[in-house]
Formats: C-alpha cells, structure tokens, sequence
C-alpha cells in the first residue's frame, strides 16, 4: 500500500488582482502627486481631530507646573506614588469582573446556542437590556436596590456586582457568535472517538471558543477599567477607582499635570490591552491561522 | 468487529420524512456502500447508526446488541466525516491520543498505537504538525488514523473524499478498501458518486427519498436496476417507455412499441413462459445502456435485434472513449465507442451510419 506524496495545487496567475485593477483606475494617475498629497492631507486632518484630545491630555502630563513648564516624568512619578491604590483598585475589579462574568457567560451562552427551550429570545432580550439602556440609568437603580436592599453600597463586592450587571451582554455577545460560529463536526468527531460530553466540552468546545471568549475579555476588560458613570453612583468614599478619581481630583483641585498623567494612564493601559488583543487574536484570527 | 443491522429504521422531521423504513444488513467485516442522490437519506441513516442522530423508529444492532439507548461515545464506532473534522488547536499526535486518553487508555499503549497507525497511513515523522500544516489528503488520512487508532468495531464514512481533488480521491479511495480489508472491519459508507461506490463495495445500497431502491453488487445494480430509480441514477442510460405487444412465449422475445417506433427486446430469462402472456399489452420502461449499441458503417448485421439508421449528431472525445449521439427515427441515442474503432468517428457530424443493440434493461411499471 502506498500513499501518494501530495502535489501543490497550480496557482492561477492569469487573474489580475484587485489591488492591480484598483491602481489602474485610480484617479491619481492622471494628476500624479496632487489627488495623493490632497488625500493624505484629508486622512491627516481628519486624524488630528480624533487624536487631539487625546494627544492634548498626553502632553500635558509630561509638562511641570509653572509659567515656564519643563518636559518632565515626575507626574507620573507622582501617580504611581498617590493614586496608586486607585489603580490597584481599578485592576482587581476588572479581574474580578471578568472572571465572574465569564462563570456565568460561558454556560449561558452554551444554553443560549445549543438547546432549544420556552422564551429563549425573551430573556436573551431581557439579558441585553444593559447594552442599549444608559448608564445614568443603570447607576440609579443599583443605588436604589444597593441603598435599601443588599446594603452592597461602598463595598468591593457591590462594585463588582454593578459591573457585571452592566457589562454581562458585552461578554455574552461574542461568545454566543464564537459558538454559533463553531462547527458542530467538531463535537460529534470528540464523541464519536469515545470521549464524554464533559470531556469533549473542555477539550474541544471550549479551546475552539477561544478567539471569542478572548474577544469578550478584552471588551470587558476596557469598558470596566474605564467605567465612570456606575461607578459614580455606587462605589461610595471608601472605593475611588481611577476613573472616579481623575473627576474626584478635576473636581476639587482643577485640572492638574498630575491628573493628566493618571488619565494618560488609564488611557495607555486600555490602549495596550487592545493591541495585545490584536497582536495575539486579531490578525492570526482573520487569516483562519488562529491555532 | 461486528454486523450491523438495521429493522424499520425512520427518521421524521416534523412532516417530512428524511428515511423512511430502511431495513439493512451488514454482515461482519464487509464494505458496504449507501449510493444516493443528495437528500435521499444516506448520510441520515449513517448517522442514526453512529447515534449522532436519534431514529424517530425502528432498532439498531452492533452483533446481537441493541444500540439504540446507548449513546454515540459508547458505541465504539470510527466516524470518518466530510471534513476531515481534525481538532485545528492540537496536533497530529494529540488528535490520535484524543479518544484513547478519553477513555482512559494507558500511557505506553497509547504511544504504542499511535506509532502503529501512523505507520499504517503512512504518515510517520508528522507527529508535531497542526492540521492546517497538511495537505488536504495528509489530513484526511489523519482523520483515518485517528478513527483507526481506537479500533473501533464499525467504520462509518461520510462522502469522506468528496472535497479532495480527482487524482487524491481515486488513490485513497483505493487506500481505504484496502485498510478496510486489512482490519477485517465492518464498513458502511456513503457516497453520492457511483464510480466510487463501484471501486469499493462489496455490496451496494442505492437509496432514494428515504428508502431503500436496491442492494445489490456492482453487477446487480448496474446490470440488472430494479427500478427506474436505480436506472436512472447509474450511468447515462438511453431511456424509453412503450407497451409491449405481440409477446412470443417461444423465442422470450416481445416488441416494444414506443410511440410508433417498434423495438425487439428480450423479456428477462426469469420470467416463467407460462406467465408470457400476461406481458402483453404492458407498460414497460426500457433501458439501453451507451455501450451496448454498436455503431456500424453497414446494415443487416444478423448479431442484433435491432438495427436502424441513424446520423450523428454530436461526437465527444472522452479519452479511451468516444461518445457518440445518433439520431434513430427522431430520437438521440447515446452510444459509446471504444478501442480503435472510435478515432474513425471523431469529427463526423452528419454522417449517416447505422446502430445495432439487443440487450436492453426492462422494467415493469
């Protein structure tokens, strides 16, 4: 018995690519040079104006007080010095809230998918409820329920709670796409082999969930970092998270280098995860290269 | 190893019936093909017996075992699906150890198998590689090992070469009837191409809308279809529906009256004379197969039944063979010439020649 070596598949160099059919008709070819520099000069402008505020809040965290201000790195010096505990608080509850929503995502969205049962697009409306209801709304009720019910105000657990109330569907989202996404051949292939439902689930089910649930992470992870509305009503004195903190200091003492430097923070924190995401998931996702 | 068998077995979705009353037996060790158009229920029956699919009624038997309460991961069944449905996120090796650490297997006799059934496909030394890293056939032979390495008492197959290219599928179409017969396993496979179905088979089942049109060997099914089902979907055949008259008990010989055209046809050896007559007068379809009419340059040929003239009408070089249609008293009929003899035809559109046949296939309606 011999296995034939396999021959590479011919490619077909006859097609003209579309980016090569895109160049041809470019209207650039005919005034070379002044289309492109005007095109550039729009995306350019249009950049600036996304990126000012943004870029405006970086420079001036780097700058000293004072008439004459100096480049300097000492705000941030200052950051990792005093608002330190805002940023550690910031932290755990993002961790805390990703981890609890992921329990309680992965089996809903499981259920949600794969069975079939009574009011299923009810209650996946009901659980979506957070996503197109303002937060003003959200912080509002929870203070109301927290205030008179749990006694959970100006607590960690509380915090973690309204988070999780808030940000449950931005979790569930993706998974449930990542499931539906999944093919089934993958399972029935697990079970067929011999292996239990459990057993398939975390060998199979749940690693080739994986670019969703990550992508689910990540959006969990940058909207809770940076929450402020809920956290507002909610998190009491004893629980100033970052973000509560750069309104709590502009509030008080006006705006500040130092606060900057802290909102800079936030911002560069959120910014990384997002390239992290993109550099491990993102690109390697989109070529079908994911494992 | 087991037989299969299967009694009344149906499957309903809400109205429509996917298959509908199949009873089936495969005997121990033998490769049996289920042969079908799409929708006609194979795949369906395939996987009610793997249990992937629960049969709205009838059993199902491994041996003398009822398996209809046992779930899929008990069953000890190798399903080999279209996609070669390898895990994308583990390796060759850990796809071949998957079922054997699921059900708990020894370290060493792991390692043991997998080295063996690698041997056997013929693919050692791609231990560490992910599925994407092989060719479309490299994975489909994993898939193979993979549902090997468990050995498992029933082969299932799901069209597994329908999305690999022509010359891949004609080698390892060949590779699985003779690993099949190495292991001496029961196989049931299903295909919607004949040829394959032809290659590999012990026996055939064609099915159509649910049921079962006949089992049969290669030469049943294509000599000898049972309905028109079968007849239609097996080969190219030359069709035509006529009613039978002046039946001669003595000779077994009848004319077909098609629509004013008068054809000699052999009514079937296993029909009792004394029943002949009762032939008369009946509606019957009539299937010629292409290469069972000869095309002559010259009439009055005594070997045939039948002999008319016709013209070509459209000549099509296939390689060992040359199709040819001829137009006989109004009608195409498509005729296959090989050997030598078809390179004289090629490219004589509008030649006047005459066709000979006397074996046609009679199907009662």
């Amino acid at each position: 018995m011999k296995f034939l070596e396999v021959r590479p598949q011919a490619v077909d160099r006859g097609q003209v690519s579309r980016k090569q059919k895109i160049g041809r008709l470019r209207p650039s070819a005919l005034f070379p040079w002044i289309l492109d520099g005007l095109a550039y000069l729009y995306i350019l402008a249009g950049l600036l104006v996304f990126i000012m505020p943004f870029g405006v809040t970086l420079w001036y965290s780097l700058l000293t007080r004072g008439k004459s201000p100096k480049l300097t790195l000492a705000n941030y010096r200052y950051v990792f010095g005093s608002f330190v505990d805002s940023l550690l608080l910031s932290s755990k509850v993002s961790a805390v809230t990703v981890l609890l929503n992921l329990l309680i995502v992965i089996p809903a969205a499981y259920a949600l998918v794969c069975y079939e049962f009574k009011g299923k697009k009810f209650i996946l409306t009901l659980l979506n409820v957070p996503l197109y209801s303002p937060a003003i709304i959200l912080g509002i009720g929870l203070i109301l329920i927290y205030h008179f019910t749990y006694g959970l105000y100006n607590s960690f657990l509380g915090l973690c709670f309204g988070m999780i109330v808030g940000t449950f569907p931005l979790m569930l989202l993706p998974v449930m796409v990542a499931l539906k996404d999944l093919d089934t051949v993958y399972e029935e292939a697990a079970l067929c082999l011999g292996a239990g439902p459990l057993y398939t689930f975390f060998k199979v089910t749940l690693p080739l969930m994986g670019p969703g649930i990550s992508a689910g992470i990540i959006l969990n992870f940058v909207i809770v970092w940076n929450e402020f509305l809920v956290t507002l009503f909610i998190a009491g004195p004893d629980y100033i998270t970052a973000p509560l903190k750069v309104y709590n200091q502009i509030l008080w003492f006006g705006y500040q280098n130092t606060t900057a430097a802290l909102a800079a923070t936030l911002q560069i924190i959120s910014f990384l995860a997002l390239i992290l995401y993109f550099k491990l998931f993102g690109s390697r996702f989109l070529k079908g290269r994911f494992f | 190893m087991a037989s299969v068998k299967l009694v009344n077995v149906s499957k309903r979705y809400g109205d429509t019936v996917a298959v509908d009353r199949v009873s089936l037996d495969v005997e121990n060790g033998e490769f049996i093909t289920l042969l079908g158009p799409s929708g006609c229920g194979k795949t369906t029956t395939l996987r009610m017996i793997a249990g992937l699919v629960e049969p709205s009624e009838g059993e199902i038997y491994f041996g003398d075992k009822l398996m209809n309460a046992v779930p899929v991961n008990q069953r000890n069944i190798g399903f080999v699906f279209q996609s070669h449905a390898l895990f994308p996120h583990m390796t060759v090796r850990d796809n071949l150890a998957f079922g054997l650490k699921a059900r708990k297997f020894p370290k060493h006799e792991i390692e043991k198998r997998i080295e063996e059934v690698l041997h056997l496909v013929e693919m050692a030394g791609f231990e560490g590689r992910k599925p994407h890293q092989l060719s479309g056939g490299q994975q489909q032979r994993i898939s193979l090992a993979r549902v090997l390495v468990g050995d498992p008492t029933v082969l299932l197959f799901d069209e597994p070469l329908s999305s690999l290219d022509f010359n891949l599928r004609n080698t390892l179409k060949f590779q699985i009837k003779e690993l099949q017969r190495r292991t001496r396993k029961t196989a049931i496979y299903v295909t919607h191409d004949q040829s394959e179905a032809f290659a590999i088979s012990d026996r055939i089942v064609v099915m159509d809308r649910g049921r079962i049109q006949q089992i049969g060997t290669q030469l049943d099914i294509y000599l000898r279809p049972q309905t028109p089902v079968v007849a239609n979907f097996i080969g190219s055949h030359n069709c035509f529906r006529g009613l039978l008259t002046e039946v001669d008990a003595e000779s077994g010989l009848g004319i077909l009256d098609c629509e004013g055209w008068s054809i000699k046809v052999r009514i079937p050896e296993a029909s009792p004379s004394a029943a002949m007559q009762s032939f008369e007068r009946r509606q019957v379809l009539a299937y010629l197969r292409p290469e069972d009419i000869e095309v002559l340059e010259h009439p009055g040929e005594e070997r045939h039944l039948n002999c008319f003239q016709g013209r070509i009408q459209q000549v099509i070089f296939e390689g060992s063979t040359l199709r040819v249609q001829v137009e006989v008293a109004g009608r195409i009929l498509q005729t296959e010439v090989s050997g030598k003899k078809r390179l004289s035809f090629f490219g004589k559109e509008g030649l006047s020649l005459y066709v000979g046949f006397s074996e046609l296939t009679l199907i009662w309606e």
